[in-house]
């Protein structure tokens, strides 16, 4: 009797503290749901509504992490070739595939989809980026949950839990960073309605180190291949990008970045241009290797919209 | 696999929960196999170091407790070594002699904590101190008792293998006793020690931008941390062994609080101390040869102790400083003097403190070069601002008030200990319920949302 007791107070301890650690984790959820929205990867909101406004026009989307939000000038794109755009680049942190996962139902036969995976992605997976994967699928494109394997879901589930323990950490952190910091670059406000990162216009570059890709496996080409052709069967025009890199890093990064060229050209894979020529001079970045700085973002889109008017001669 | 990664609470609730129901006989199976499958989580190849060492001491213990022949049993020990050093130590000598090339490229888990305790096992068979396991599961549970594995307590045979002989049911308070001590584990390790460890990296990363109040004071802080890192693991540990009804060996008893070196080694990593002086101080021949040969003894322990936690100049200095300081002492009688008195307590602790902490400079360093560097900037630092430009954002200054926010817990809890003579849980569990509740939902929440427990972050003690 003595030790039912003992075991029912002890199962109502654990089921208490539980209960408590949900609650905090619901309350992370819902109080830093709607303070992300102001946040640099708020602005895919922004995105994804213009490009579900072009969804029944002929489109050119850019989809990346950063450097493309960075590098990509889709406004400028679009004024160059007359195509309405939209950079869907935003943080190479959350996974390719739920990227292209928001993008599909939006895509029809007549756009042009330009794919920009930064170096990083290579050496992934197609759903890798399990914090960041979360907090895209609660906070910025819900939908995408429908289309993500039931079993990625899976897997994503105690990432739920502790996402929302940390962000209600990170909800009373950042609130006071916004009071104090002076970082005014990560916002969802530094964006221009066509999903272009702008804010770095007229700011000083800040200090950076060099990034240095070594690997030799390449896990997400096969996945790649396979997404490419999916959009190709819908009678999408498909382009590969490299992405910007800084000389000194490419310089080390070179036979890693060739290989995956090779790669993807022994596969028949539309690539625009080879890897070297996006690699610039490090006074033509704003905050880390890949990040283009505003006027070469400029040169890059304009490079990028030349060789694609070649190509579509 | 972490003590607080999500997959390692959600296998170990279950596996407690197994513990808990299933029959008794079956306990040791269960935690053998647990054993298995934590440590498989890393390199399976590491996993047959570990085996193939359980099987050659589990044979060699039952034929050193016949045979008592000391060549035999040198050279059983050789052997059993012989994976530590080939693993941590071959490279490191070879490099020392202009050979530039590497062994093996990563070192498998816990390989110093499993091969001291096998070693201890196999001389405590030899002495006749205990008695030689015959059955190999439950030897094998001894050497690969999961909470142990990654970075100890290094468990003496007198004390595991009778709990493991006699298994016995775990009661509910030896459950809730354990979940409260790795509640505590988990604040120090990821709050505590995470948030410090953060200001520490970024003085160290960059110590020529920095002025000398922030050196000097990062590396006290890196005391805090290692402190932090390797008690939270502990008590993670002892926690996760209790719940499974199981104790452990001690391995800290508020080291900070030592007046002495010698009282500080005493309290800081308790079960290699002992060891240390159970299996090479006292076989060299301990106190009782001399004061020269005793002194030369404590400081061949101390720069083996350096060595064991790493294959670098480094580490074998800050044993060393150590090793001087206690010889020191023991010559000075320092450590009896500092007992008596306030003053003399106080003027103890401060200079041991000290000690302790700047030798912890020598243990963080990369490598000797850069240890002398990091001292030779303290002193250029006066000239530089005194708070660093990369410490005025947001982030540094957050993680410094959390751990301003930890040191003062973590000298309170200490002190409050010592006082009491008791533990934390002990001593909250004496407290109103709405006194308990709260300390502990804090200790829960603190490190839950505002903690580190992402991949990046390790134990600082696993490296070894």
């Amino acid at each position: 009797m003595k030790n039912n007791n003992s075991a029912v107070k002890f199962v109502s301890k654990i089921i208490l503290i539980s209960v408590i650690v949900l609650v905090f984790c619901v309350l992370g959820h819902v109080l830093y749901k709607s303070y992300a929205k102001t946040t640099n990867n708020g602005s895919y909101i922004d995105k994804m509504r213009r490009l579900e406004e072009l969804a029944s026009e002929d489109k050119a989307v850019f989809v990346g992490g950063s450097a493309t939000h960075f590098g990509i000038h889709s406004k400028y794109f679009e004024e160059q070739t007359g195509i309405p755009s939209v950079n869907m680049g935003l943080n190479a942190g959350t996974s390719f595939g739920l990227y292209i996962n928001s993008i599909k139902p939006y895509m029809k036969s007549g756009d042009v989809l330009f794919l920009m995976p930064e170096y990083g992605y290579y050496e992934e997976g197609w759903y890798n980026g399990t914090d960041n994967n979360v907090e895209f699928l609660l906070y910025y494109s819900p939908e995408t949950i429908k289309r993500t394997p039931v079993m990625t879901l899976v897997k994503y589930l105690p990432t739920a839990l502790t996402v929302g323990l940390k962000n209600f950490g990170f909800y009373f952190q950042d609130n006071i960073r916004k009071r104090i910091s002076k970082n005014k670059v990560y916002l969802r406000s530094s964006s221009n309605e066509y999903g272009d990162m702008v804010i770095h216009e007229n700011l000083p570059p800040a200090e950076f180190v060099n990034s240095v890709y070594d690997f030799e496996k390449f896990p997400f080409v096969d996945e790649l291949e396979k997404s490419i052709k999916e959009f190709e069967d819908m009678g999408v025009k498909v382009y590969l990008l490299f992405p910007p890199l800084n000389k000194s890093s490419f310089e080390q990064s070179e036979k890693c970045a060739n290989s995956i060229y090779e790669r993807l050209c022994k596969d028949n894979v539309n690539v625009l241009y080879e890897p070297g020529v996006s690699a610039y001079d490090d006074d033509k970045f704003f905050d880390t290797v890949y990040h283009l700085s505003f006027s070469q973002g400029e040169e890059f889109t304009d490079m990028i919209a030349e060789k694609f008017a070649s190509d579509n001669k | 696999m972490a003590f607080y990664s999500f997959s390692f609470l959600a296998l170990f609730a279950v596996l407690s929960l197994f513990v808990g129901i299933m029959p008794i006989k079956f306990k040791n199976v269960l935690l053998f196999a647990a054993g298995i499958l934590f440590y498989s989580f890393g390199d399976l190849s590491h996993l047959f170091i570990l085996v193939l060492l359980c099987i050659f001491t589990y044979f060699t213990g039952i034929i050193a407790e016949k045979n008592k022949s000391k060549a035999l049993f040198a050279l059983v020990l050789v052997v059993s070594f012989s994976p530590l050093f080939l693993y941590k130590y071959l490279s490191w000598l070879l490099g020392l002699a202009g050979i530039d090339f590497t062994v093996f490229r990563s070192l498998p888990l816990g390989i110093s904590f499993f091969t001291f305790q096998a070693a201890g096992y196999l001389i405590d068979v030899y002495r006749g101190k205990v008695k030689a396991e015959r059955n190999i599961l439950h030897y094998g549970l001894f050497l690969s008792f999961f909470p142990q594995i990654t970075a100890g307590p290094i468990n003496s045979a007198e004390l595991l293998l009778p709990q493991i002989k006699n298994p016995k049911k775990v009661t509910f308070a030896e459950y809730e006793n354990g979940l409260k001590n790795m509640a505590h584990g988990l604040f120090y390790k990821v709050f505590c020690s995470a948030s410090c460890g953060y200001v520490v990296d970024l003085v160290f990363n960059s110590p020529e931008k920095t002025s000398s109040l922030f050196l000097a004071a990062a590396v006290f802080l890196y005391g805090f941390q290692i402190y932090w890192d390797f008690n939270g693991y502990t008590l993670m540990a002892r926690g996760c062994a209790s719940c499974l009804g199981i104790e452990m060996a001690e391995n800290f008893n508020h080291p900070y609080l030592s007046t002495s070196i010698t009282d500080f080694w005493r309290r800081w990593h308790i079960s290699l101390s002992t060891w240390f002086r159970k299996y090479l101080y006292f076989p060299l021949g301990g106190s009782r040869c001399g004061a020269f040969r005793a002194s030369v003894n404590m400081l061949i322990v101390f720069a083996v102790s350096g060595i064991w936690h790493g294959a670098d100049m480094t580490f074998l200095i800050w044993g060393l400083i150590n090793g001087v300081f206690l010889v020191l002492e023991k010559r000075l009688n320092f450590y009896d003097n500092a007992k008596n008195g306030k003053v003399r307590k106080f003027f103890g602790w401060l200079y041991t403190y000290i000690v302790v902490n700047a030798a912890w400079l020598f243990f963080r360093a990369d490598n000797m070069g850069f240890a002398v560097n990091y001292a030779l900037e303290i002193g250029k630092g006066i000239k530089r601002a005194l708070i660093p430009s990369y410490f005025i954002s947001t982030t540094p200054l957050i993680k410094l008030a959390f751990t301003a926010f930890a040191v003062a817990c973590t000298i309170f809890i200490d002190i409050y200990e010592e006082k009491k003579k008791s533990n934390f849980a002990e001593i909250i569990s004496a407290k109103k319920p709405l006194v308990r509740w709260l300390v502990y939902i804090i200790l829960l929440l603190l490190p839950l949302c505002f903690g580190e427990y992402g991949s990046s972050s390790t134990f600082i003690y696993s490296r070894f």
